[in-house]
């Protein structure tokens, strides 16, 4: 599911994780391991998504690769058939399911990684978090998406340029999303003046710069499949970013969650406008250090400009019509990632109170593990999700009121804005949260809400 | 929610098992079957009844085989009457079919058998879905209901499955499908014959029709009580003289690694139930204060916002190139 079809193996993340082990065939009504040696592997895509895939050992193209989304799926060992190591892919909304035969010369790990598939395509990283290990310059992931584009194009000698023309189709069969993080990758913290005005409204993107540009369609020309960096999950953030401008929701949200501070010229800063990217000549000249191929025809710039400023208006117009459209529903256990649960499970007081309400004889250790492993419970989630429905048709705002919440979050619970429900939560605890901490000082500056 | 009412629960055999627990029968329990091979059904012996899941509203509409004779009065079949209510329709009905001697059907399920004999399908059906005991049992496994609704897709797709019970009686294969007037019979088992090896085909036959449609399935098996299965077995072998030391070694730690993987699956079916049962409200409101203590709620839920419209942008695009 990368932006382009998916195709280049090279042009993401490295793997999340990965295992040696067999596919096992269903043949009529019976399963057969399939006596390849393969390897089963996650990894998440440019957009976001996890992927589960399986590949010979041999190959460098996976033979299955499938896009999972968080609670479709269950991994988990087998115990009918106790003389081998076999798990199974199980759906949970249907039947379907898929059989591995571990390959692994040691089963110690077997727990572990099983325990690792269920943990990241539930709960898949977040990205912009640190699971960015690219150690490259910014505009190596930055360029991310175009690599794709000029693997495409370039063809695998990276022999000829781009015949503009052929940019401009594929730029537009692009949809709008994949494009409006194209677009702002490309402007990651810097970019061509102009190239960004069509896809932000109401947002100010960083500084530009023509040098970054300039690199970029040199580029084009230049870059070779060989030559491309190891790239990482980083380019994912400016999809969530460049619809936040896009939709011209709250820009609370690029602003406050990004890391700020390193590799600032990361487009996983792309569109705050809060921390401004740097270096950008750093970024043009690691992606000029890493081309080596044959220069083709470079496009003009003021051809690429226009290109993409004609699709970027036709974005726009697509973009208005959505920024009209309802909020969507929002699941509030997404937000208990693996990420945001560790300063939530680290305190003590928390763990203590929660445990408090945690089910009745299941406390068997009572450990912080044991917290973990409730929340990550289907049970749990799915009691979070209506929790989360319920909360957004408006309906929980009696039943809330009962504990004791403050005023201003009973009220957004009564009009079902999930938001408006934070933002009053926060006002309130951390306030609370601040000023306890606060023994001595009555200093009204530090009052955030 | 309002008496009379079934409640969805999930197709999983640790809730199957649970549920025939929770009607005071004993000596059985649900097993997922992956594979209709030799083995894995051997494994699994003795089979008491196979329940085939999929999902498909409809069932096929052939009539032949349908037992119309005096045998409606000794096999116990009960037409559908509630959709909800289909899966422990289904296991109701292996189990007052089977006469095996590892399951104690217990009270419940021996005086509903008792009041419903008498009737045709059409009344036991009807007499099911009014059980108060036995619907009380199945709607402690519903998913939670915190609230009045539940608009989820999710519960769309579980509405959809179907429920047909395949079992031995009296030296003969019967399937049972609620959808239809009367059980189907198949035919003779053959002495010797595990009945299994003759629902084989048949079911098979099932899922490769299914499997071309594309249509999802499930099998699940009604098996005796694997523990004690195991229990038994590993004291024949310690009781056995024949047996040289490091034979009996090797069995007796290949069963206590069954003993264990069974005790594990009761202890984690134990917990979902606690789990599945349990009011969260609590917990998730401390989780959200928590959050809020600590600045995280404000960016987790605007991030939130914004990659779901992302995400249903992609999915209306993936829908849309699939087509």
């Amino acid at each position: 599911m990368s932006l382009f079809g998916g195709v280049t193996s090279q042009a993401r993340s490295r793997n999340l994780v990965e295992f040696k082990a067999g596919k096992m065939l269903l043949r009529g009504t019976m399963v057969h391991p399939d006596k390849r040696k393969g390897l089963v592997y996650l990894y998440q895509g440019n957009d976001m998504l996890m992927h589960f895939c399986w590949k010979e050992r041999s190959s460098s193209t996976p033979e299955d690769d499938l896009v999972i989304f968080p609670d479709e799926i269950e991994f988990k060992k087998v115990t009918q058939n106790t003389t081998g190591r076999v798990y199974i892919l199980k759906w949970r909304s249907n039947a379907r399911k898929l059989f591995f035969w571990m390959q692994e010369p040691k089963d110690d790990k077997d727990e572990e990684w099983c325990k690792k598939i269920n943990d990241l395509l539930n709960h898949p990283p977040t990205p912009g978090f640190g699971d960015d290990s690219s150690g490259t310059g910014g505009l190596g992931s930055g360029a991310h998406p175009l690599q794709s584009l000029m693997d495409r194009m370039a063809g695998s000698s990276g022999a000829g340029g781009i015949d503009p023309n052929d940019l401009s189709n594929v730029l537009r069969g692009m949809n709008p999303n994949d494009l409006a993080s194209l677009l702002s990758s490309v402007g990651s913290g810097s970019g061509a003046p102009g190239l960004m005005q069509g896809s932000h409204r109401g947002r100010v993107l960083p500084g530009t710069s023509t040098q970054q540009a300039t690199s970029l369609l040199d580029a084009f020309g230049q870059q070779t499949p060989d030559s491309r960096p190891n790239t990482a999950p980083a380019a994912t953030r400016s999809t969530g970013t460049a619809t936040a401008t896009a939709t011209g929701g709250t820009t609370s949200a690029s602003s406050s969650s990004r890391p700020s501070g390193s590799s600032s010229s990361k487009p996983r800063n792309a569109g705050t406008s809060s921390s401004p990217s740097t270096a950008p000549p750093k970024s043009g000249t690691s992606l000029e250090t890493t081309t080596g191929g044959p220069k083709g025809g470079p496009i003009k710039m003021s051809a690429l400009a226009d290109i993409l400023s004609n699709l970027s208006d036709k974005n726009t117009t697509q973009e208005t019509g959505n920024a009209t459209a309802a909020k969507p529903t929002i699941d509030l256990y997404d937000i208990m990632t693996a990420e945001n649960l560790i300063p939530i499970l680290s305190n003590k007081d928390i763990q203590e109170t929660l445990r408090t309400h945690l089910p009745e004889g299941s406390t068997i250790s009572g450990s912080e593990n044991e917290l973990r492993e409730s929340i990550q419970s289907p049970q749990f989630r799915q009691a979070v999700s209506a929790f989360s429905v319920a909360l957004q048709t408006g309906q929980l705002g009696p039943v809330l009121a009962q504990f004791g919440l403050p005023e201003e979050a009973i009220t957004a619970a009564n009009q079902g804005d999930i938001q408006a429900f934070a933002q009053a939560m926060e006002k309130h605890y951390k306030k609370t949260n601040e000023e306890s901490d606060e023994k001595k000082s009555s200093d009204n500056t530090m009052d955030t809400s | 929610m309002a008496s009379g009412e079934w409640c969805l629960i999930e197709s999983d055999p640790g809730v199957f098992t649970d549920l025939i627990n929770g009607f005071e029968a004993n000596g059985v329990q649900v097993e997922e079957i992956f594979s209709l091979d030799d083995d894995s059904l051997q494994q699994m012996k003795p089979c008491h009844g196979l329940i085939f899941l999929f999902k498909w509203q409809e069932t096929d509409a052939s009539n032949e085989n349908m037992v119309k004779d005096s045998r409606l009065d000794e096999i116990f079949f009960a037409k559908q009457v509630i959709t909800n209510a289909c899966a422990t329709q289904a296991i109701v009905s292996v189990l007052l079919n089977c006469t095996h001697e590892d399951l104690k059907l217990g009270s419940t399920l021996s005086e509903f058998k008792e009041f419903a004999q008498a009737f045709d399908p059409q009344m036991r059906g009807l007499a099911l879905s009014n059980s108060e005991k036995i619907r009380y049992v199945h709607n402690s496994f519903a998913r939670q209901q915190l609230f009045e609704f539940d608009s989820r897709d999710e519960k769309k797709d579980e509405d959809a499955f179907h429920f047909i019970a395949y079992i031995p009686f009296k030296g003969r294969l019967y399937e049972l499908d609620g959808l239809k007037e009367a059980p189907i019979d198949h035919g003779a088992i053959p002495t010797d014959t595990e009945w299994t090896d003759i629902a084989r085909p048949i079911v098979r036959q099932r899922m490769e029709k299914y499997s071309e449609g594309e249509i999802h399935f499930s099998l699940m098996a009604v098996v005796s009580e694997l523990r004690r299965k195991y229990e038994r077995q590993l004291e024949q072998i310690l009781a056995d003289s024949a047996l040289t030391d490091d034979e009996r070694n090797d069995k007796t730690s290949h069963l206590s690694i069954l003993i264990h993987e069974e005790e594990r699956k009761r202890e984690s079916y134990r917990i979902e139930n606690l789990r599945r049962r349990h009011n969260w409200l609590p917990f998730i409101v401390e989780m959200l204060k928590a959050y809020a203590t600590q600045g995280l709620l404000v960016p987790a839920v605007d991030k939130a916002v914004v990659a779901k419209e992302a995400e249903k942008k992609r999915e209306t695009d993936k829908k849309r190139k699939r087509i």
